[in-house]
């Protein structure tokens, strides 16, 4: 073995950078995961604001788009099970909404410096103590749930992350 | 002359050469990670005064100013707004523009100082900003590219419902990357389509 050891201790040395480089590029890679992941979802977030904001510019319900509030509140509201556009072609488009309730079930792929975000919204009735479970009954309260995903954002099983996030709006605050 | 030894050190040499590479590798990854931060952090700190700004645009006391808009172009905008809510009532006139002023504390050629004035008092904002895009819309979920055509004339001011916002934001300095030979600057995003309140009448 005069002449080899030395061989094997240098790759004895091998093996072990090995294990100390595949680390170090583990940690190089989880830090380019995270700083990813930050930036998307900062714009996540400003996704879900731009569509609130744009929502809370709307009237509160179909029937109060009108000069004068409906006679009885909360009962001439839109039934809870018709919900959304008015199924006219006016109101397909989200820039043709005219009331909060449009953006149910309203879904659309918006394109930004980040990429592509897939966006769908839900709105229903909630009612006071919990203000969470879907009431089937009117009330003067409905909440918008705005779920955003994109393919970039994964769960550790490769799934795509849902981001949720929802709004409460009040008959009476507007 | 010994072959054993002779592989062995030449084996060492690319050893010691991986180490170096590798701790290269680790350094730039936490120099632009920790730049990375930096610069989200100060994207917050504008984003959240631009923010606080847009909503209060045609905001007073007791009425909705009009005119509004005293200028509406891609990479300024001037409104009035009551932004100090003080209670006489009195209105300021609140600018925000890019500017071609160059930041002379960067080593990035491609930043440029964002100014935000209020009543003629300009606060210079030397954070990296390489983009500040304005576009404007005169209806509410307008289709992106269905913008209005800028500057937009003072005619149509009061048409403006929703005023999208790009920034981005470079770091002032440049990482090296000595494995593939090319260097960059860090970026960060922040697009938005603010909806103020006070433009919806």
């Amino acid at each position: 073995m005069i002449g080899y050891s030395e061989v094997l201790q240098t790759l004895g040395a091998m093996v072990i950078f090995s294990f100390i480089l595949l680390n170090a590029n583990r940690l190089v890679q989880r830090n380019t995961v995270f700083q990813v992941d930050a930036e998307l979802e900062q714009e996540v977030v400003a996704l879900a604001q731009d569509i609130i904001e744009e929502s809370r510019t709307k009237e509160f319900d179909a029937n109060s788009t009108g000069d004068l509030p409906p006679v009885n509140i909360p009962g001439d509201f839109t039934d809870p099970n018709g919900l959304g556009p008015a199924g006219t072609t006016s109101e397909d488009e989200r820039h043709e909404f005219n009331d909060f309730d449009d953006f149910h079930k309203w879904s659309d792929t918006i394109t930004t410096k980040q990429g592509d975000f897939d966006v769908s919204c839900e709105v229903y009735y909630v009612d006071e103590p919990d203000f969470s479970t879907k009431e089937n009954y009117r009330t003067t309260y409905k909440k918008i749930e705005i779920t955003i995903t994109s393919s970039y954002l994964t769960t550790n099983d490769g799934q795509r992350q849902s981001y949720v996030f929802d709004y409460i709006r009040n008959y009476y605050a507007d | 002359m010994n072959i054993g030894i002779v592989t062995s050190y030449l084996v060492a040499g690319i050893i010691l050469l991986s180490i170096i590479m590798m701790n290269v590798s680790l350094s730039n990854s936490s120099t632009e990670l920790t730049l990375t931060n930096m610069k989200r952090q100060h994207m917050s700190g504008i984003t959240q005064t631009i923010t606080s700004d847009f909503n209060k645009m045609g905001y007073n006391l007791t009425e909705l100013l009009d005119p509004i808009f005293l200028a509406a172009d891609s990479n300024r905008i001037s409104f009035r707004s009551n932004i100090d809510n003080s209670s006489d009532g009195s209105v300021e006139t609140v600018t925000w523009t890019l500017t071609t002023t160059e930041d002379s504390n960067s080593e990035n050629p491609n930043d440029y100082i964002l100014t935000r004035s209020v009543d003629g008092n300009t606060m210079e904002i030397k954070q990296g900003v390489t983009r500040f895009s304005l576009r404007y819309y005169d209806t509410y979920g307008a289709p992106l590219n269905n913008n209005m055509a800028m500057p937009v004339s003072s005619s149509d001011f009061d048409q403006i419902r929703q005023i999208k916002v790009l920034i981005e934001l470079q770091s002032k300095e440049m990482i090296n990357t000595n494995t593939s030979g090319s260097s960059y600057y860090v970026k960060t995003f922040w697009e938005k389509r603010l909806s103020p309140p006070n433009l919806d009448n």
